[in-house]
């Protein structure tokens, strides 16, 4: 047969696709200033507190290593993924995308790729305007050469997220129940962990949800650090800083109602690349069999409708 | 003769649903060939089913002389296709979306920039090419469709109701664009509801209903087929007692309608009577003012075959 076309060529085409319409959302234009605003007040929040009281605000050489929270990855995350396969099938496009000379497996995979390069490049910019207002406002930056690790951290917490979005997404084929699944999921399985964690003393559990974790500080520079999959930017980059870090983690181990409710904590030292590990090997374990199950349905659908 | 797409026993249910019937479809290679079928026969399905968008319950497809027909990447790109009410990608430009499918058919630089440029040219959409999609008119929309099924210089175009939802303009401009595709000795393969447009545009045509094929041929074909025997409208100066014998006397009439100096004439066999009946009534020492053959069109034919198998 003739007419072969490079598979480069048609993923670089597909890559164009999915980007332009992320770029041109509003929902995704939308979060995304939201989080940027977000990020600026909670740089600029505590220079406003500080004139208030006539103190000068403290130095924080690390304070540009500052990810989003989960929520607002969680947002970016559905921002991104809650259209991009259910759309297709929702509006019809995927008649047409489907009957092009090019695989389902690519079209899946440009989409994945597409939404990488879109939070990447969204978190590159969080980044480097929290690095510029906390030159302004902490003075001058340590540990910048981390940035990428913080970056890809971050990232990988939010493809969790996304790969929940991507799989809710492809066995609904419904933009709404792909972004509403995912909110439930997560508040309840929040929920459900919390609950679980503290009546049971078993608070650990909370490591393994999407988005869990428990807090603790780093031991010799007693910083606070947060476990589980939402961390992994800043739990990346202290390892990288100093891989023989410890970390103390503070579980809660018991509630005690009645008339004195008490809560009683338990601490534990763990190796940071313990912390890492886990959390690496936690996200993994999501992300990795919603993906390959988003991308089987996705291959063997049919277009009914 | 070459076989452009080729069916056997294609067969898909949806449920309790039967929506391809055991069809046997064949559609030869430089053909405009009609599908042809009420709304719900089971066009769509089977364009599915041909493009691998579905997969079938059972039976066999092949098209372009590989089996398994659109399911294979490098069939698909030999065919360009056109769904129903084609829905476009709202946030593209309509160049940028002629761009993007011109790469996945492997076009670039200028070999790009032409094709696209030709496209656009010829369902004359050069002007708002730069205007995003969601701005364009059902009618601009459909002629986008048009477009992105031609990129790739394909065998075989499969459109699927090309003039849906067009008004009677856009539909003049649509089959203009089709009869172009056709003059260029490419394979179209056009699903419709309107027998009119298929008349127009089509050299060969299959009717399906309830996933069934009812008939396939060449238009002309079908038409004998199906015709009944001509009715032939007489006008007269003045009808005669021998006027009305000769007619009733010649052996292919069936019935005759009089009504005035009018007569509708049945004919019993199929054939062109004019000379024998204008014969007989001026023997009869008639004088004919008016003259024709009522031919049935296509539509009628299709609407009494539906009808017939519902």
């Amino acid at each position: 047969m003739e007419k072969k076309t490079s598979s480069i060529k048609k993923f670089k085409a597909l890559l164009r696709y999915e980007i332009l319409w992320n770029l041109r959302k509003r929902k995704f234009q939308a979060i995304l200033l939201i989080i940027i605003l977000i990020q600026i007040i909670s740089f600029i929040l505590p220079l406003i507190f500080s004139s208030m009281a006539n103190q000068s605000i403290q130095q924080d050489p690390y304070r540009a290593l500052s990810p989003p929270s989960g929520f607002f990855m969680f947002l970016l995350a559905i921002a991104i993924g809650m259209n991009s396969i259910p759309e297709e099938f929702e509006h019809g496009r995927a008649h047409i995308l489907f009957s092009k000379p090019v695989s389902r497996s690519m079209i899946f995979i440009a989409k994945v790729f597409a939404a990488l390069i879109i939070i990447t490049i969204s978190y590159i910019i969080l980044y480097l305007i929290g690095l510029g207002l906390s030159y302004i406002i902490y003075g001058p930056q340590e540990y910048i050469i981390i940035s990428p690790i913080l970056i890809l951290g971050t990232l990988i917490s939010t493809i969790l997220y996304l790969s929940i979005v991507f799989f809710l997404g492809v066995t609904s084929k419904s933009s709404i129940i792909a972004a509403l699944g995912s909110f439930g999921i997560l508040i309840g399985l929040s929920i459900i962990v919390g609950i679980l964690g503290v009546f049971t003393g078993q608070a650990w559990i909370a490591d393994y949800i999407p988005g869990g974790g428990n807090s603790g500080r780093i031991v010799d520079s007693n910083m606070y650090i947060q476990t589980g999959t939402d961390a992994l930017g800043v739990i990346l980059s202290q390892f990288a800083i100093n891989p023989n870090a410890n970390v103390n983690i503070t579980y809660v181990t018991d509630v005690k109602l009645g008339s004195n409710p008490t809560i009683v904590y338990e601490s534990q030292i763990i190796p940071i690349s313990q912390v890492a590990l886990k959390a690496l090997g936690v996200a993994s374990a999501y992300i990795l069999p919603l993906m390959i199950l988003a991308w089987i349905l996705f291959k063997r659908t049919e277009i009914k409708e | 003769m070459d076989i452009a797409i080729e069916t056997k026993g294609l067969t898909k249910i949806f449920g309790r649903i039967i929506a391809v019937d055991r069809l046997d479809l064949k559609v030869e290679v430089g053909t405009v060939h009609g599908f042809l079928g009420p709304n719900g026969a089971g066009k769509t399905t089977t364009i599915k089913l041909i493009l691998g968008l579905l997969k079938p319950d059972s039976g066999s497809i092949n098209v372009l002389g590989f089996n398994g027909g659109g399911q294979r990447i490098d069939v698909r790109s030999r065919i360009g296709y056109m769904p129903e009410l084609p829905k476009l990608p709202n946030f593209l430009k309509g160049r940028e979306l002629l761009e993007i499918y011109s790469e996945i058919y492997g076009l670039s630089g200028m070999d790009k920039v032409n094709e696209v440029k030709r496209l656009l040219e010829l369902v004359g959409l050069r002007d708002r090419a730069n205007d995003l999609i969601g701005h364009y008119s059902k009618g601009m929309q459909q002629r986008l469709g048009l477009a992105q099924a031609l990129i790739g210089d394909p065998d075989l175009v499969i459109l699927d109701e090309p003039s849906l939802g067009l008004d009677p303009i856009g539909m003049v401009e649509i089959r203009e664009i089709i009869k172009k595709i056709a003059s260029e000795g490419r394979t179209v393969f056009l699903s419709s509801h309107l027998l009119n447009e298929v008349q127009q545009v089509c050299s060969h045509a299959t009717v399906i209903n309830k996933g069934m094929k009812i008939i396939e041929g060449s238009i002309s074909n079908l038409l004998e087929k199906l015709s009944k025997p001509n009715e032939v409208i007489i006008e007269l100066e003045k009808v005669t007692p021998e006027i009305i014998k000769a007619i009733r006397d010649l052996s292919f009439v069936e019935k005759v309608n009089w009504i005035g100096n009018k007569a509708e004439i049945f004919c019993s066999k199929k054939g062109d009577f004019r000379a024998d009946i204008s014969r007989a009534i001026i023997n009869a020492g008639g004088i004919i003012t008016g003259m024709r053959v009522e031919e049935r069109s296509l539509e009628e034919l299709f609407i009494e075959l539906i009808k017939k198998r519902d």
